[in-house]
């Protein structure tokens, strides 16, 4: 898994400094947010093959956060991991733009594979837009 | 619990309902909490397993890293006693209907249990317990009741990275919980539906309950009840 980007947002501070000291073990570099609008910044300066999102935060919640993700990127790949969530609060998250709900605690494994599958579909979506791009500049230029 | 059958034999259900919706708010606020407890110990043993791995793959075991996590831990479980103490005393409070209760303990409980609601929307919350002890002679579980739904009011009307305190004051024979804010707030349209609820529930508490206008800061809530006030306890 290495050099696979992640940015991890919780506010519970504790969580996010030993997920991420165990993901970095592994080879991923992780960038770590305890709030939503944080989480914003980076994502507009960095990119992720994948977000790990926390639902309850103080300030702009998940679901708030994951809107504007994905409005910004909608390439981006959104994991909302989270405590005891309603079944109302996953549906809405998947139809937000989630590509996956889970809940805590995980297992790290659990996790490291959403993750690499964050990252592939992320390269695939990544490739077709390159491709659909060249294919665009192709058809304009008249090649 | 307060839901006693009306002459048509009937349960009211407006009564019950708010019981309801105050205990599901408590325990699923607290639960949330202790799954995130649980989740950082699960993590943190994680660690120990990566570090133990680490060691049986030949490298050299770091007792200093060993040793922090372990304190980490003890940490985290000493953060999830407290939580469940308080989920506890929280749930014993529906034991009796009337009871001597120490109005510092309540109001402390209650502080405990709804910190994490401030803490949501970036609002400190405080809890200034008086210097003697207050017994009232109450429905515990009615009073939290009404005291949790006037302090959802004043955190649903206060802006972010304010501070509400909740200060427990005597004065002669009563005693009052003062809820008290940083700036001069507004009453949201959420907040008016939370005092609804506080008002509903006081007409079964009997307690003078005063909510001031908006523009107040200081005690725009107070909840006042006959009290016996032992003084030089500390």
């Amino acid at each position: 898994m290495d050099g696979i980007r992640v940015l991890l947002v919780d506010d519970e501070e504790e969580f996010t400094s030993v997920l991420s000291e165990r993901m970095q073990t592994r080879g991923l570099i992780v960038d770590v947010s305890a709030n939503g609008q944080d989480a914003l910044t980076l994502a507009n300066e960095e990119t992720y093959d994948a977000v790990i999102l926390d639902l309850a935060m103080p300030g702009m919640d998940g679901i708030e956060t994951l809107k504007r993700l994905v409005k910004m990127n909608p390439d981006i790949q959104v994991i909302l991991l989270t405590g005891h969530a309603t079944l109302q609060k996953s549906v809405e998250a998947m139809k937000s733009g989630a590509m996956e709900f889970m809940e805590k605690p995980v297992k790290i494994d659990v996790l490291l594979e959403k993750i690499q599958q964050a990252h592939d579909k992320h390269e695939q979506l990544t490739e077709t837009r390159i491709d659909d791009m060249l294919s665009d500049i192709t058809k304009r230029m008249g090649w | 619990m307060n839901s006693e059958p009306d002459n048509t034999g009937q349960i009211n259900p407006e009564p019950l309902s708010l019981d309801l919706a105050f205990f599901g708010k408590i325990t699923a606020s607290v639960t949330h909490e202790l799954n995130n407890v649980i989740s950082i110990v699960e993590q943190l043993a994680g660690l120990l397993e990566d570090q133990l791995c680490g060691a049986e793959s030949g490298a050299p075991l770091d007792t200093e890293k060993v040793k922090s996590v372990q304190e980490r831990i003890v940490l985290q479980t000493d953060r999830g006693v407290d939580l469940l103490r308080n989920l506890n005393k929280f749930a014993h409070s529906v034991d009796e209907e009337r009871r001597d209760t120490d109005l510092n303990e309540l109001a402390g409980n209650l502080y405990q249990l709804s910190k994490r609601f401030a803490d949501l929307k970036n609002i400190n919350l405080e809890m200034e317990a008086a210097g003697e002890s207050i017994i009232v002679r109450t429905s515990p579980f009615l009073l939290q009741q009404v005291l949790f739904w006037v302090l959802m009011a004043v955190i649903s009307s206060t802006p972010s990275d304010e501070v509400i305190s909740l200060a427990v004051v005597p004065a002669d024979e009563k005693a009052g919980v003062k809820i008290s804010c940083s700036t001069p707030i507004q009453w949201s349209s959420e907040a008016e539906r939370f005092l609804k609820r506080a008002k509903v529930l006081n007409s079964r508490l009997e307690a003078e309950l005063i909510i001031k206008e908006s523009n107040s800061s200081i005690g725009v809530c107070e909840i006042w009840l006959p009290a016996t006030i032992i003084k030089d306890v500390f």
